[in-house]
């Protein structure tokens, strides 16, 4: 009986963490559109990052990550080397998940998928914006449903940090994204996204380079700018 | 020996190498201490039979406990032999010398399993005896990690609390 009490307890407090949200005034949400669009890359990027990676254990892994996404095609072309330059886990996504080199414990499609999954959600904009507004704090937030049912919550702070929060569709909390105010180029130096649930992890990531690449990705420009 | 090093990681993905910098510290026969000074702070230890790395954060020293360490421990093994001028007594490795100048040694793994990591090595000595002035590292076509060594110092007899083990 206290056994079905905790997980009854547990399920209604995960599903207590969606934010209300009070409709702006038409004249800001323009500004709040613009906010919530400027969170995501809206054209093709190569990025490296440090990332710091916190097992379910409790461990922790370092690794170096590289990025070449292009949100308008939706591709995805992802790296992950250790510090030494070993390169643990290769590859591409698109309309296909295709896997150019893994090594143990990175060769599953799980991972890969997942991996890719987490990237879309950091750096795509999740689909269609169902609404937007306020949060109690002032916050702006858009809050978009995916077509799995799931919903994403991205969160504008007044200096200009901001937060991903990806729940299902019991509005459980599934992933949450938290970045540092973005710098002269645009980007979040630092990104942190949490995985709740099974299997629970933590990403630390800091950024090293960035570069935007134009449509021929052999040819890019090193200007770093991200367009607005 | 003491050496300054400069790494480049040229892959397909990257328009411009990636480039890391650092110092590396050995005593004959498996005494390494391969440190990064950028871009991310990590020190790689190898006393004898242990490896352990460690990342340098603003609050101290972090253990890195990633798996693909035991990949590297194969690489340093294999780096440790280089260092001490063994080149052909190589478990897993068979050794090519190149008959044109200067004379580069061309590494080739000998199991299939090690081939799918790493394709071959490029060792390329330096003028002076018994240095190594550059190592390349090929993972597959598109893939390698180039290591240049500068001002390189034999029977520089490092401190040895350099290679132990940190808190």
């Amino acid at each position: 009986m206290r056994l079905i009490l905790f997980f009854l307890l547990s399920a209604v407090l995960s599903c207590a963490g969606i934010p209300e949200i009070i409709p702006a005034v038409p004249l800001d949400e323009s500004k709040i559109e613009a906010a919530c669009g400027s969170v995501f890359l809206s054209s093709s990027w190569r990025l490296v990052h440090s990332i710091e990676a916190v097992m379910p254990d409790g461990s922790k892994g370092y690794v170096i990550g590289i990025t070449a996404a292009d949100p308008v095609k939706g591709k995805i072309h992802a790296v992950i080397m250790s510090i030494e330059g070993l390169v643990v886990f290769e590859a591409e996504s698109g309309a296909d998940l295709r896997i150019i080199r893994a090594m143990p414990p990175f060769d599953s499609q799980v991972f890969a998928a997942g991996l890719m999954n987490d990237i879309r959600l950091i750096f795509f904009r999740p689909g269609e914006k169902e609404r937007s507004g306020l949060l109690s704090d002032g916050s702006y937030i858009c809050r978009y449903k995916k077509p799995d049912g799931n919903s994403v919550d991205v969160i504008c702070s007044a200096d200009r940090s901001w937060k991903i929060l990806l729940y299902d569709g019991n509005h459980k909390l599934l992933r949450s994204v938290r970045a540092s105010v973005p710098d002269r180029q645009g980007l979040p130096s630092k990104i942190d996204l949490k995985a709740v649930g099974l299997p629970e992890y933590s990403l630390h990531m800091e950024l090293i380079e960035s570069e935007k690449l134009q449509d021929n990705p052999s040819k890019s420009k090193t200007s770093g700018k991200k367009s607005k | 020996m003491t050496s300054d090093f400069t790494q480049k990681k040229h892959m397909k993905i990257l328009s411009r190498p990636l480039v890391s910098e650092g110092k590396l510290f050995y005593i004959s026969p498996k005494t390494l201490r391969w440190e990064y000074s950028s871009p991310v702070k990590s020190i790689l230890i190898m006393n004898e039979s242990s490896v352990h790395r460690y990342i340098v954060k603003d609050t101290g020293y972090e253990t890195d406990r990633s798996v693909n360490l035991q990949a590297m421990r194969i690489v340093l093994d294999e780096i440790t032999g280089w260092l001490n001028g063994r080149f052909e007594d190589n478990p897993g490795f068979t050794a090519e010398l190149e008959k044109k100048k200067p004379g580069r040694i061309i590494l080739t793994p000998r199991e299939q399993s090690l081939s799918k990591t790493i394709s071959r090595i490029v060792i390329e000595p330096s003028k002076e005896p018994g240095v190594i002035e550059k190592i390349t590292i090929y993972e597959s076509s598109d893939s390698c990690t180039v290591i240049e060594f500068k001002n390189v110092k034999l029977n520089s007899d490092p401190d040895r609390s350099l290679f132990m083990e940190l808190k």
